[in-house]
């Protein structure tokens, strides 16, 4: 097999339209995967784009004591903020520009809930919930939490008009501080009008772009589409860098996320995502009777 | 590439699996995901018929 050229552009492989979806007690979720036409994106499971939603005072919703087996869930607010509790003891509340990385390994029940200031006043809720596939042999990892706020999330911008959030891996000369089980980029950039970003990642990565907001073109190909708000841009592993520029006339906000694949077996149903039916079955079965723990606080 | 692959248009290595029980060395999954337009965060009840 021919080496891949790592300082070429990637080429665009597909888009996909994320759909929209109910999440735990109710809340709006914009879901590019798993959807019908793209089931997972390895290594990743799940992206979620909870919102955003305004609500009135009582209105929020969340999603309250609820088990996780087999990966991890990542958590990044835009907007509002989060409660969150879980069996291992952990609790945090999440606000814009924070992240949650949280290894759920061999399990944990944790509550994902709006924070009582949402509650009572009401305000917007905006923000991402990603799984990332764990491999066979780390599956039933001891669980891991990670969290990290705003200010403690390197961020970085250029006299180009660049301005990016790193929460994993690499971008503008700046790196994440946040600890992954496998290699993984998660990038969030934000494009001012007209502006321009070659962005390196591994040939070997799978990656995509998903537009949270504005109009772009992912490719230097200016027959490309443009791409927009709920867009999952696939690119193809053609090269070691992805390009991506702002064609609209306001801020072009998008996350560009990448990581090696897992190439292995899978079997998942709902917050479980094992290697056979068998692994599955018994992570039901341990969550009846009690074994993935319980939030007592 | 069976039927499923072609109804999802997409242009290369999408694969179609008999399940979501699967061996791939390609980045996607093309099944149809029972679960994919629902609550799965927090689906736990032991479905009656359990689809792979």
């Amino acid at each position: 097999m021919k080496p891949v050229d790592e300082t070429a552009i990637r080429s665009v492989m597909g888009t996909v339209d994320s759909v929209r979806t109910i999440e735990g007690d109710g809340f709006a979720v914009r879901r590019p995967f798993p959807t019908e036409q793209l089931a997972m994106y390895d290594p990743f499971l799940l992206l979620d784009e909870m919102g955003p939603t305004d609500y009135a005072p009582g209105e929020a919703v969340g999603a309250p004591d609820h088990p996780h087996r087999g990966f991890e869930t990542v958590t990044y607010m835009l907007d509002g903020s989060f409660q969150h509790k879980d069996s291992a003891g952990n609790f945090g509340i999440l606000t814009p520009g924070s992240v949650q990385w949280m290894t759920a390994g061999s399990g944990v029940v944790h509550s994902e809930v709006p924070s009582e200031a949402i509650l009572q006043n009401g305000g917007r809720l905006h923000g991402f919930q990603l799984w990332v596939n764990l491999p066979a042999v780390e599956k039933m990892v001891p669980p891991r939490y990670q969290e990290f706020p705003a200010d403690e999330v390197p961020v970085a911008s250029n006299e180009a008009g660049v301005w990016v959030r790193v929460i994993a891996g690499e971008a503008l000369g700046v790196y994440a501080v946040i600890n992954t089980h496998t290699p993984v980029i998660y990038l969030h950039f934000i494009l001012q009008p007209g502006a321009s970003h070659l962005q390196r990642v591994p040939s070997e990565y799978n990656a995509f772009a998903y537009v949270i907001e504005g109009r772009g073109r992912f490719a230097t190909d200016e027959e490309e589409e443009e791409s927009g708000e709920g867009n999952l841009v696939a690119f193809d592993q053609d090269g070691g860098q992805v390009c991506m520029t702002n064609t609209g006339d306001r801020p072009l906000s998008f996350l560009l996320l990448g990581g090696l694949p897992i190439n292995e077996q899978l079997a998942r149903y709902g917050p479980f995502v094992m290697n056979t039916k068998e692994e599955v079955l018994q992570a039901i079965e341990d969550y009846d009777a009690g074994r993935i723990g319980v939030i007592d606080f | 590439m069976n039927t499923e692959d072609k109804e999802l248009g997409f242009p290369k290595d999408l694969v179609a699996l008999s399940s979501c029980e699967h061996s791939s060395n390609k980045p996607f999954c093309g099944k149809t995901h029972a679960a994919s337009a629902q609550a799965i965060w927090g689906l736990v009840n032991m479905p009656e018929a359990m689809e792979f």
